[in-house]
């Protein structure tokens, strides 16, 4: 596996957040974060199998295995070279049911604690930027 | 006189044994070294000789600071129990720097076996991927 394509919740300042943090960590495996929903996702994967809950965090290796919501999490992890150690920690037998109920209720509550933590979410920048007037480069 | 023959006594073996556990970390480390660095064996000797001279810097360090002593010696057996006194300490924290060592080797080669480890779980779903390069 050399590409991990990350999909997530655009309309989530949290998910938005975790975005630019993974992007920024040295990682063993390539992380492609994809806004879920967009253009982009529907032309890279448009057979993507519905886990169900809707913009739960969906994460897609390059060989084509697919990893949904507490998995896809611990596979970000897994791909980053700092947090590879903690993926393993988390997905043993022992500590795997605690991590899936921390993920289900971060994952439930995303829009109210990215409210909360004054987040903003990827679309309502984009909304914001656009309304932003861009000087004329004068040469 | 018994002082300054405990004195030399204790700077031979303490220098000895000091010389000792390097030289074998020295040789054994490297193997480790080796595997964590992927087979890399310039960058594992080159962590190697870091390492070696880290420990007998401190080491050397401690033997000599703690040489000095405010005790009188009047005969031999005292002589003799202030030496294993101050041997023991410093075979003590040869050892504690020895454990440190290896903790250190053993937590390289386990970084660098992290690249190669599979991952945690078999996929949720398996998807044809023609659409990615």
């Amino acid at each position: 596996m050399k590409r991990l394509y990350v999909l997530y919740d655009p309309n989530c300042g949290l998910c938005t957040r975790i975005r630019f943090w993974l992007v920024r960590q040295p990682a063993f495996i390539a992380i492609h974060p994809i806004p879920l929903g967009s253009p982009q996702a529907a032309r890279l994967f448009p057979a993507l199998p519905q886990s169900g809950k809707s913009g739960e965090l969906v994460v897609i290796g390059d060989n084509g295995g697919v990893y949904f919501g507490d998995h896809a999490w611990i596979m970000c992890l897994y791909a980053l070279r700092e947090y590879r150690a903690t993926a393993k920690r988390l997905s043993s037998p022992k500590l795997q049911p605690l991590a899936r109920e921390a993920f289900t209720f971060i994952s439930r509550y995303r829009h109210s604690i990215s409210r909360w933590l004054g987040m903003m979410p990827e679309s309502e920048m984009l909304i914001l930027l656009k309304g932003v007037i861009t000087p004329w480069c004068v040469s | 006189m018994y002082i300054v023959w405990s004195y030399f006594a204790y700077l031979a073996i303490s220098l000895g044994v000091t010389i000792w556990v390097a030289r074998t970390l020295h040789k054994n480390g490297r193997i480790f070294l080796v595997d964590a660095f992927h087979g890399n064996t310039d960058l594992a000797d080159s962590v190697n000789h870091l390492l070696v001279v880290g420990f007998y810097l401190i080491n050397v360090g401690y033997v000599t600071l703690a040489l000095r002593t405010t005790a009188t010696l009047a005969n031999l057996r005292e002589s003799i129990e202030l030496l294993s006194d101050k041997v023991g300490l410093v075979l003590l924290i040869l050892g504690l720097m020895h454990f440190f060592n290896l903790f250190l080797f053993s937590r390289m080669r386990k970084r660098g076996q992290a690249a190669f480890e599979p991952p945690p779980f078999p996929p949720d779903a398996v998807l044809n991927m023609p659409g990615t390069k």
